[in-house]
C-alpha cells in the first residue's frame, strides 16, 4: 500500500481511515533508523542546539550535506515501514548542561544515555534567568524552514510532514530549572516561574505558528510529559495557571490553519483530560502504558472526543515473546480500531531498547489485520 | 485543504449476506448490510450541524467485512462523501 496521509488525517478527525489502520509514532531513535535503513546518521554534531544549527547553516557545506543526508535517511525509514508522514523537529532552542551521562544498556546501545539532573538547574534564580541566552524567534523560523525545505524536496508522494516541538511547555521549564529547584520556586518565586513559562510558551507557540503555515505540514505534535504512573507531576490548579494557557495558544496557532494538534504526554492524566480536550483543544493523545494508563481504557473513555494514538506497551515491545506479542497487538486493534480514530504505534517512541522483531511484527499485523471493512 | 463533510452514526445491526470476495491473501470478505443510526458530522467539519430531520434516522449501507472486529455493533461509523450526499438528498437505503 502506498503512502496516503489521508489515513492518518481521517483518524485525527475521528473517522475511519480509507483502508487500514495508520501508524503513528512520536519519533524513532537514531539507532533504530540506522538498523532499519542500513545507513549512518551523521548530522548529530551540527544539531546540538538552535544556535549551533544556525551557525552550521550559514555556509558550512559539510554540515548542510550532512543534514540533507540525515533527513533523506529519516524519510526512507518512515516510507519503508508504511508510515504516511515523517516527523520533523528543530534542535532545542533551550540548550542546557544540567544533564547526567550513563552507560546505555539498550539492545541497540549508544555510547552514553543522557538523563536529566533533577537537582540542578540552568536557571534557578532571576539572575540566571536574565543571563540565559534565550532564543531569537527568527532563528527558530530560519532553522525550521531550512529543514522543512530539505524534507519537502525528498518527500514521497502521499506523505506529509508532522513537526514535533522541541520539548513541551512544562518539559522545557522543568528541564531548564531541574525538578527540585522548579518545585521550590513554584512556592518561593512565582514571578520567576511565570517568566519562565512566558519565555518557553512564546517560543513554542511561535514555532507552532511557523510550522502550521507550511503547506506540506499535515498536523503538529507537541511532546510535553506531564505525569507519572498515578497522576500529573503538578496539581491541576498549577497546570491550569501556568501550562495549559500556553499549550492552548500552541493549539490555536495550528487550528487557525485547519490542522490537527497531537499531544504526546506521558503519565496518567485522567484527571486533567477534560482540561486538555475542552480548554487546550487537543485533537489526539499519544503515550500510554499498560500498567497505569492503558490505551484501551483511554480509547473507551475519550475515544469519541479525541483520536487515540499508539499505545503498544513499551515493556511488551521490549520483552514479550513474539507469539504472545502478536496476540497482544491483535487485541489492541480489536478494541481500538473499530469506528476509527485510532492509529497503531509504540506506547512511547521507537526506542533503541525495544526488540526490532516485535516492532516490525506490530507493523505487519497493522497492515494485514488492521484493514477496515471495504466500502 | 478541502473539507468534504461526512455524516457519522452508531452501528445498530450488521446483517451478513452469503456474498463474498477473496483478497490476495485468501481472506473472505462478506457483503454486510449495516444499519446505522445517524447522529453528527465528523470532526472534519466541526461547525456543521446534522439537519434535525436526519438526527437518529436509520440508514442502510453496505460494507464488506472480514475480521472479527469488523462485526462490532454499538461503535461509530463514518459514511463516505457519496453516502453522505445521498443521505442529505433523502435516500436512507443505500444498499441498492
Amino acid at each position: 500500500m502506498r503512502p496516503n496521509f489521508e489515513r492518518l488525517n481521517a483518524v485525527l478527525f475521528l473517522e475511519e481511515p480509507p483502508d487500514r489502520v495508520p501508524f503513528y509514532d512520536l519519533f524513532a531513535d537514531p539507532e533504530v533508523v540506522e538498523a532499519i535503513t542500513g545507513e549512518h546518521l551523521i548530522a548529530g554534531p551540527y544539531l546540538g542546539s538552535i544556535h549551533s544549527a544556525k551557525i552550521a547553516l550559514k555556509g558550512d557545506q559539510k554540515a548542510i550535506r550532512a543534514i540533507r543526508h540525515d533527513i533523506g535517511v529519516q524519510i526512507k525509514f518512515y516510507y519503508k515501514l508504511g508510515y504516511d508522514y515523517v516527523p520533523l523537529s528543530i534542535p532545542t532552542p533551550f540548550p542546557r548542561t544540567n544533564i547526567l551521562l550513563a552507560n546505555d544498556t539498550a539492545f541497540l546501545r549508544r555510547s552514553k544515555r543522557a538523563w536529566q539532573n533533577e537537582y540542578k538547574g540552568m536557571i534557578e534564580t532571576r539572575e540566571d534567568f536574565e543571563n540565559y541566552q534565550w532564543p531569537d524567534p527568527m532563528d527558530i523560523q530560519e532553522v525550521f524552514l531550512f529543514l522543512y525545505d530539505v524534507a519537502v524536496k525528498e518527500l514521497p508522494k502521499g506523505m506529509m510532514i508532522i513537526p514535533l516541538t522541541p520539548g513541551g511547555v512544562l518539559e522545557n521549564v522543568m528541564w531548564l530549572m531541574g525538578t527540585v529547584p522548579f518545585a521550590k520556586a513554584l512556592y518561593r518565586d512565582p514571578i520567576l516561574i511565570r517568566k519562565m513559562f512566558e519565555k518557553v510558551g512564546e517560543a513554542l507557540s511561535f514555532y507552532c505558528k511557523v510550522c502550521a503555515e507550511c503547506e506540506m505540514v499535515g498536523a503538529m505534535t507537541m511532546g510535553d510529559d506531564m505525569g507519572f504512573r498515578s497522576g500529573p507531576m503538578l496539581s491541576p490548579e498549577k497546570l491550569r495557571e501556568y501550562v495549559f494557557p500556553w499549550q492552548k495558544r500552541c493549539v490555536e496557532n495550528v487550528h487557525k490553519h485547519g490542522k490537527p494538534f497531537i499531544l504526546h504526554s506521558c503519565g496518567n492524566l485522567k484527571i486533567i483530560m477534560d482540561d486538555l480536550i475542552n480548554y487546550v483543544g487537543i485533537d489526539a493523545k499519544h503515550s500510554f502504558e499498560d500498567v497505569a494508563y492503558p490505551v484501551t481504557e483511554y480509547k473507551e473513555l475519550f475515544g469519541d472526543r479525541i483520536a487515540i494514538l499508539g499505545g503498544v506497551d513499551m515493556d511488551k515491545l521490549s520483552r514479550m515473546p513474539i507469539d504472545q506479542f502478536k496476540d497482544y497487538v491483535k487485541g489492541i486493534i480489536q478494541k481500538c480500531a473499530p469506528g476509527g480514530g485510532y492509529a497503531l504505534g509504540c506506547g512511547n517512541s521507537v526506542a533503541n531498547y525495544i526488540k526490532l522483531e516485535n516492532y516490525l511484527v506490530m507493523l505487519e499485523i497493522g497492515k494485514k489485520y488492521g484493514r477496515y471493512p471495504l466500502r | 485543504m478541502v473539507c468534504v463533510r461526512r455524516i457519522q452514526g452508531i452501528v445498530q445491526e450488521i446483517i451478513r449476506t452469503d456474498e463474498f470476495k477473496e483478497d490476495e491473501d485468501g481472506n473472505k470478505w462478506y457483503k454486510c448490510i449495516f444499519i446505522v443510526k445517524l447522529d453528527r458530522f465528523s470532526k472534519r467539519t466541526p461547525n456543521e450541524e446534522l439537519p434535525a430531520r436526519l438526527k437518529n434516522e436509520k440508514v442502510r449501507i453496505v460494507r464488506w467485512c472480514c475480521f472479527d472486529w469488523h462485526y462490532k455493533t454499538g461503535i461509530r461509523i463514518t459514511l463516505t462523501p457519496n453516502e453522505t450526499k445521498a443521505v442529505l438528498e433523502g435516500r436512507l437505503d443505500l444498499t441498492r
